[in-house]
């Protein structure tokens, strides 16, 4: 019987402000960033998930035969340690019990695996040193942005010495075979994770529907399905936000966590293992991903934050200002656009509602993806001017060749 | 199936979105086994189409005739009388008194108006012709019309099954035939005197009808849920007794080539009243231009109405000539031509139940701006949604779509497809079964 690994994403966007082909300012940081909006969303999902949830997994892993993994986003522990310091606290208790596993992946929650490696690097580091001080913590396992994965990221996550990553389980690389169990890119030492992504998603986005036929689901009966796996590992992988945001704590999601440990160690064999003990499995196989994939929508692809006009645009700015921003030497500046590469920010834009609609208009806060380009459009012409303005200034008081 | 229609314009004479509506429904209610009676105020020689008996009713006055077109106009021509809709100072002398929408200066000899109740109106057999007071001809007018109508329902009793009007002007007919046959009346509200006023002096009289109507009819059709729910709050209609029905469009009679052009162009198009906020769009263009006196930026005004020659001098006063274009009143053909080569379109209505033009301006590809307060913003996704009243949001709005190609060609490719999603077969569809619910 296979064991389980339960990862959680951890992840809250520094929201951007509304800002209008009038707006100026001479405070990019404040004013490009709705402070107060994103202090009152952190607070109330903190309240409603992240506080509540915490404190449920540390009495679960204490009292229980029971592991979990997260991975925290820079910004999201930014946040925390501007809004709500407490909060750090609970995650450094659960990172005491030693029983819970924290993974790197870039601070900014950002596509830069997507464009820069240097720059992909530099973001990885940055949340692994933040890590370090708050949770007393090293990573060795990775997990990128949305689960993005390509043969190109892998080969660089194992370049930096991780032992593994984790990834969509998705048919398009796995064709007939099974999710549970552990598989390495071509080539490569790398353990590769991957999601077993319906009985993931009978917990992330089906628990409440009351249209589905396991509805409503226990705790015994999931254990249940669990228990009838075949296969190395049932890897669980999900946003923490699952626990009392998306499915709010009137559906009986807490209760359902409550009682899963105690269900599945019923089960004399369904044990519960970190991410790197989970990559302690010899691989049975490779996995080839030319393209970069990930676990987003039914396409799991890159087409939730690239796949229209806007969103390619915006990515395209974004690229195009790195090497300005890198001679810039200014680390507001740096921090800025990095904050701006946040996907959330360009997943906003998405109109694939033909097919993914209500999931995009749950998570979006505008009124439409194309108010959504518009305020970021114009964040980023203004940052530009900024940028170009100030490489003028230095150009001039460059000493010139005589 | 066999309905008795009581409509009011139908094309080659329309002046608006009303005889549009009846000629695309009637043809949807045809091509589902509907057998259609329309009677209309007046009927050229070429008001004809296969799949409706159109009956002309000719108003009796006492007073000298009024002379329809004698000539056969060909294309679609604006109604010259009785029309719903504002006929304008620009419109060569034509009868202002017979137009409901025309604004009415509060100072009119109101204590002169007929003190007549709703109920009455149907029992005005001979009214009295003598009262030269200002809104007393248009109503007389409009009652004996109805009169008239209730005569040649009479005579063609055995030819419907449902009786069908449309907004307040047939409503006393409609309320008269259906009290006299027995037979179920279902009424469409396209827009209420309040919103047709934007609120600003609604006429009583014409609200009373409106409030008359929709009570005694069996079921209510309101061209979105905004309308729904005035007619709840304003007339105490029950709400399982309104139906939303949305508008719908042909596409393909607004396809056209997107032409070569030197400038940017902004579009307004429909009646120059209150209702339809023009004087917001001038307001628009002003902080557009003031913030990029850089970009070339035509903003044209399409249509006619009172408000023509005020905004005309606004556009003055505002520094805006050579900046803005008046065109009045635009046939179908021209507008196609200019819903593309429009760079944005925008519908800054103060209270507009669907906005039709909406899904025109979609199917022809350009990026539209709607008024929260409009019923079509309530089913589209693929548009900038404002407050009529927020200038510097929609100025954020244009500048932004002028300044960035992938929002335009991303918004309008997924708008055209949405616009392709109202089909006037669906509306007749949805009619029918409100049809059903009756018998």
């Amino acid at each position: 019987m296979p064991s389980v690994c339960m990862y959680f994403e951890v992840h809250q966007p520094v929201r951007i402000n509304k800002f209008t082909v009038f707006s100026q300012t001479n405070k990019p940081y404040e004013d490009y960033f709705d402070w107060s909006r994103n202090r009152m969303y952190f607070n109330r999902i903190t309240s409603k998930c992240y506080a509540p949830t915490n404190a449920l997994m540390l009495s679960l892993v204490e009292q229980h035969d029971f592991k979990i993994t997260y991975s925290l986003s820079g910004v999201f522990m930014e946040q925390a340690q501007k809004f709500n310091p407490d909060l750090m606290e609970s995650f450094r208790a659960l990172a005491d019990t030693g029983k819970v596993e924290f993974l790197d992946e870039t601070y900014y929650h950002s596509l830069a695996s997507l464009f820069s490696e240097e720059e992909f690097k530099e973001q990885v580091e940055k949340n692994r040193a933040l890590k370090k001080d708050l949770l007393d913590y090293k990573a060795t396992m990775f997990r990128n942005t949305e689960a993005l994965y390509s043969n190109q990221i892998a080969s660089m996550v194992e370049k930096m010495g991780y032992k593994g990553m984790l990834a969509e389980g998705s048919e398009k690389i796995l064709d007939w075979r099974s999710p549970n169990y552990i598989y390495t890119p071509p080539n490569s030492n790398l353990k590769v994770l991957l999601r077993n992504y319906r009985l993931s998603d009978d917990i992330a986005f089906r628990f409440s529907n009351r249209d589905w036929e396991g509805y409503p689901l226990t705790a015994d009966t999931y254990t249940s399905w669990l228990a009838n796996n075949d296969g190395q590992t049932i890897n669980l992988f999900m946003d923490y936000e699952t626990f009392g945001e998306h499915q709010w704590e009137s559906t009986g999601i807490f209760n359902f966590l409550r009682h899963l440990p105690q269900e599945a160690n019923k089960y004399e064999n369904l044990s519960f293992k970190t991410a790197s003990e989970t990559a302690d499995y010899p691989t049975v196989g490779n996995i080839d991903v030319p393209w970069a994939m990930s676990w987003a929508d039914v396409d799991r692809d890159l087409s939730a934050w690239l796949g229209n006009e806007m969103q390619q645009d915006c990515f395209d700015r974004i690229k195009r200002m790195e090497k300005m921003v890198k001679e810039n030497k200014n680390h507001e500046n740096k921090h800025i656009w990095r904050l701006l590469q946040t996907s959330d920010h360009l997943y906003y834009l998405c109109t694939k509602w033909w097919a993914d609609g209500d999931v995009h208009k749950y998570f979006n806060p505008y009124d439409s993806p194309y108010d959504a380009f518009i305020n970021y459009a114009n964040v980023l012409t203004d940052f530009e001017k900024k940028l170009i303005a100030e490489k003028n200034e230095l150009d001039l008081s460059a000493p010139r060749e005589p | 199936m066999r309905v008795l229609m009581l409509g009011w314009e139908f094309p080659p004479y329309v002046s608006g979105g009303l005889g549009r509506h009846c000629y695309e429904l009637t043809r949807g209610l045809a091509g589902q086994g509907t057998k259609i009676l329309f009677f209309m105020p007046k009927k050229g020689t070429n008001v004809n189409v296969p799949w409706a008996e159109i009956v002309g009713i000719s108003p009796r006055t006492n007073k000298k005739q009024r002379t329809g077109k004698t000539d056969a106009p060909s294309g679609w021509k604006e109604v010259d009388q009785l029309s719903p809709y504002p006929i304008g100072p620009y419109n060569e002398g034509r009868a202002i008194q017979l137009n409901p929408y025309t604004y009415i200066e509060p100072a009119a000899p109101t204590g002169e108006r007929p003190a007549v109740q709703p109920q009455e109106f149907t029992k005005l057999e001979e009214p009295n012709y003598e009262t030269e007071n200002y809104p007393t001809n248009f109503f007389e007018a409009v009652m004996t019309y109805n009169q008239s109508v209730v005569q040649e329902a009479m005579t063609r009793i055995d030819q419907f099954d449902v009786i069908h009007a449309h907004d307040w002007i047939t409503m006393p007919a409609a309320v008269e035939i259906k009290k006299r046959t027995g037979k179920p009346l279902v009424v469409t509200v396209h827009s209420t005197e309040k919103d047709r006023t934007a609120n600003i002096y609604p006429m009583e009289w014409i609200v009373s009808i409106e409030r008359h109507g929709v009570k005694n009819a069996d079921r209510v059709i309101a061209v979105s849920k905004m309308t729904k729910q005035q007619l709840i709050d304003e007339h105490h209609v029950p709400a399982d007794k309104i139906h939303v029905v949305y508008n719908a469009v042909n596409p393909e009679e607004y396809k056209g080539e997107n032409p070569e052009k030197q400038e940017h162009i902004v579009l307004f198009a429909g009646r120059l009243t209150s209702q339809k906020g023009p004087i917001f769009f001038l307001k628009t263009a002003r902080e557009v231009l003031d913030h990029r006196p850089d970009m070339k930026i035509k903003f044209i005004v399409c249509g006619k109405g009172d408000l023509l020659p005020g905004l005309i001098e606004e556009a003055v006063h505002m520094g805006l000539t050579g900046k803005v274009t008046f065109t009045g009143f635009i046939p179908d053909d021209e507008l196609v031509k200019i819903y593309n080569s429009a760079d944005v379109y925008v519908l800054p209505s103060v209270s507009e139940p669907f906005g039709i033009t909406v899904l025109e301006a979609m199917s022809a590809r350009t990026p539209v701006i709607v008024s929260k307060t409009s019923g079509v913003s309530e089913v589209i996704k693929h548009c900038f949604r404002v407050d009529f009243w927020d200038t510097n949001e929609m100025a954020n709005k244009i500048i932004s779509i002028l300044s960035h190609e992938p929002l335009k060609k991303c918004m309008t490719a997924n708008a055209e497809r949405e616009a392709d999603l109202f089909d006037w077969n669906e509306v007749a569809k949805k009619t029918i079964k409100v049809y059903r619910e009756m018998m």
